[in-house]
């Protein structure tokens, strides 16, 4: 084949590529690479770097596919075990579960509200002048990789843009269009055609035009994929698209299938069930009375254990929800918690969740004044069923400590386990505790497992831990051992003469506790209203 | 056994029992491989399950551990899941996408018989090393249409050229580092003649 029998053959391949290839150029095509092996050959390596090519340039970034895979593993085992059949598991049997009520979603979990929209702006349509993506204009606080974001500024890829409470962000794409998003919004290009949105809401513009590379937005529930319109995504406990003009196709995290959603549509990904329809909700406390000195129990069981305000002078109710311990006090039932303990008696495994805002603490320097007590069953400071606390007696005043009673322990639910990191000051999050029935435990901060080690005493160093640390450890022992006088207690607990001591100050947006050990899945929908933000001024009703 | 076959075989075994770390390296040391095998095999049409299908893969692979043979290299195994389900996938989609198109049938065929061997090489791997060296011009006109997204008319608009003048620079790019990755796969053709 001639020289230039070659080169048209490559010139008539690459408008096959771009579409630009008529009808009869395309027969050309066909018998020029029917005819000549050697140029069949050139032409197939081309079309499969560039097939390579496409794939390196649109797909996941690795250890996203990684995590997406371990997403969707997770979501199959939890919508298994939700139904009770467990055909060909090849892993070892966990402890029999408890009889679950049939479902027909796969996923439990809590409805976590707070996405905050930002209804896009009056249809600005930026045309395709640069080909960064860059700032349009900013109000407010808003950061890109932790730098104040400003007029002009680039967008690297790979760069983390959060939107604080209040502001507004409005980015020019580089892959066309624009994208804006305010109000406690966190969202990361991970290439010039995919973003990653954990939580808030994105107002979405994209350029109509053939793309080499679909426009995607990731979120933790699955994927929107642009195929040309005008949009927007609003993350919270789920993902919810609405499309304003155009079509965009959504998949599930869990799912296999693609579907349209069309101009007028709204489809809703990773929709979960409220935290009250997990099974195995014993007390859950919402503080959404705004008022009064009772914080009601909201798990819906008979009798319910209603906790009392000892002090109403030292409490602040938030008009969104929420109850603000400014001064030492205690909330505690007015009965022992027969129904928790009997409960995890039975099954051997625990779940508490409190989502809290912690105050600087006071008395600080006094290592005495620690562990501050969250939650817990207690008669004493000395004796105890359950306790979740922050602090540890002479450590650190942020850790996360956690005290089981069981056969193997003493009274006072030691040796324990305790975060190696802690806690935010003046943050909202969400701190979760699970032991299940083979004492292994696990600890939880917004969603996301954190390392725990066992401590063994406080003295003889000023911590003397029993392990090193890892995503779970063993309080092995059964709960059995749980004494049946106790009280359940919020925000101290009592000494010997009935006094609150180690008082815990912050605020107090919603507590739970579940005989049974959740599951990494269910845990991660239990996420606070809004996500996790780093700055902590998040909306609290005021 | 080598080293790195005895590595993973204690991974699987790790797996198999419950092990879910030891699976997602699984997933981690196999991924960019099967992703490559199953982008080779999908054309533009299907282009955006090649993802889609990998995780489907992994998903099957996990829950049928318990009927993997000790022994044998997980790799293989996997890729005969991805390939049931990548003939179930074209069976499902051909009729929508590409109906008449012989020409796409012609090339779809030609690169099926040149990729029917079975061998574990990571082409996205050697991909992404002969991306480094190009020729940095050339290097930003293939990342910014396959990374970026830009279209052939942004890159023209972008370098002061025509479109079509950027399409022959990008397949002038692309036969480049079509002999960088057969040499990097010292005979597991993408060179023009090479057998599979």
């Amino acid at each position: 084949m001639s020289d230039d029998i070659r080169e048209q053959a490559r010139e008539l391949k690459r408008r096959w590529d771009d579409g630009s290839i008529t009808p009869a150029e395309r027969e050309r095509l066909q018998e020029l690479v029917v005819a000549d092996e050697a140029l069949a050959d050139e032409l197939v390596d081309d079309l499969m770097v560039d097939r390579l090519l496409r794939q390196a340039g649109a797909g996941a970034d690795d250890e996203a596919f990684v995590q997406e895979v371990a997403t969707r593993i997770d979501a199959q085992r939890t919508a298994t075990d939700r139904s009770g059949s467990r055909p060909g598991h090849p892993h070892r049997r966990r402890p029999t579960p408890r009889p679950t009520p049939s479902r027909n979603r796969p996923w439990p979990g809590i409805l976590a509200a707070c996405a905050v929209v930002l209804l896009g702006a009056a249809g600005l349509w930026l045309a395709l002048a640069e080909t960064t993506t860059s700032v349009v204009s900013v109000t407010g606080t808003a950061t890109i990789d932790g730098a104040l974001a400003d007029q002009g500024m680039v967008v690297p890829a790979g760069a983390e843009v959060a939107v604080d409470t209040g502001a507004s962000v409005a980015l020019r794409l580089a892959a066309g269009g624009r994208v804006q998003a305010d109000q406690a919004t966190i969202f990361r290009f991970e290439r010039a055609t995919t973003l990653r949105c954990t939580t808030g809401r994105l107002d979405c513009l994209i350029d109509h035009r053939a793309r080499a590379v679909p426009f995607e937005i990731v979120t933790p529930h699955g994927r929107v994929r642009v195929i040309g319109t005008r949009f927007t995504v609003e993350v919270g406990a789920s993902t919810v698209v609405s499309v304003e003009e155009g079509v965009v196709t959504v998949r599930e995290s869990i799912a296999e299938d693609w579907r349209r959603v069309t101009a007028g549509e709204r489809a809703v990904l990773g929709q979960v069930a409220a935290l009250a329809d997990l099974p195995g909700l014993l007390v859950h406390y919402d503080f959404s009375a705004g008022a009064g000195s009772v914080v009601h129990d909201r798990a819906g069981r008979s009798p319910a254990l209603d906790l009392t305000i000892t002090d109403g002078d030292a409490v602040r109710w938030l008009p969104g929800g929420g109850l603000e311990l400014l001064a030492p006090t205690l909330l505690t039932s007015q009965q022992p918690a027969q129904t928790v303990i009997a409960a995890c008696r039975t099954s051997d495994a625990v779940t508490i969740l409190a989502e809290v805002r912690p105050a600087p603490p006071m008395d600080a320097d006094d290592p005495l004044s620690f562990p501050r007590r969250i939650v817990g069953i207690s008669g004493s400071t000395k004796r105890r069923d359950l306790t979740l606390g922050q602090g540890l007696y002479h450590g650190d005043p942020a850790l996360i400590e956690v005290r089981v009673r069981t056969d193997l322990s003493d009274e006072n639910g030691r040796p324990s386990i305790a975060s190696t990191e802690g806690v935010v000051i003046d943050r909202r999050q969400v701190i979760i505790f699970t032991r299940d029935a083979d004492g292994r435990c696990r600890l939880y901060f917004d969603g996301r497992p954190v390392a725990i080690r066992q401590v063994l005493a406080y003295d003889d160093p000023p911590v003397a831990w029993g392990s090193s640390a890892a995503s779970d450890q063993m309080l092995p022992g059964s709960l059995d051992d749980w004494a049946a006088d106790m009280p359940l207690l919020l925000g101290a607990e009592l000494d010997a003469s009935g006094e609150p001591k180690r008082p815990w100050q912050g605020t107090l947006y919603r507590v739970a506790i579940w005989d049974r050990a959740l599951e990494p899945a269910e845990v991660a929908q239990l996420q606070r209203p809004g996500g996790s933000h780093a700055t902590g001024h998040d909306v609290d009703g005021e | 056994m080598t080293q790195v076959a005895h590595d993973e075989q204690d991974l699987v075994v790790r797996a198999a029992e419950g092990e879910r770390a030891a699976f997602d390296e699984l997933v981690r040391c196999h991924q960019s491989a099967l992703r490559g095998w199953l982008a080779l095999r999908l054309n533009r049409h299907h282009r955006a399950a090649v993802d889609d299908l990998a995780q489907d893969s992994f998903l099957i692979a996990y829950q049928r551990l318990a009927d993997f043979e000790p022994g044998r290299p997980f790799g293989p195994w996997l890729r005969g899941i991805a390939h049931n389900l990548l003939r179930a996938h074209l069976r499902r989609n051909r009729p929508q996408l590409h109906a008449g198109d012989s020409l796409q049938d012609l090339f779809d065929g030609l690169v099926v018989q040149r990729v029917e061997d079975e061998d574990q090489v990571d082409r996205i791997a050697h991909l992404r090393r002969c991306l480094e060296r190009l020729h940095a011009a050339t290097a930003a006109v293939v990342r910014g249409h396959y990374f970026e997204g830009l279209s052939l008319e942004d890159l023209a608009r972008r370098s002061d050229r025509t479109a079509s003048a950027i399409g022959m620079a990008l397949m002038r790019a692309r036969r480049r580092l079509a002999a960088c990755i057969a040499a990097q796969g010292k005979g597991s053709a993408l060179v023009g003649g090479g057998g599979a």
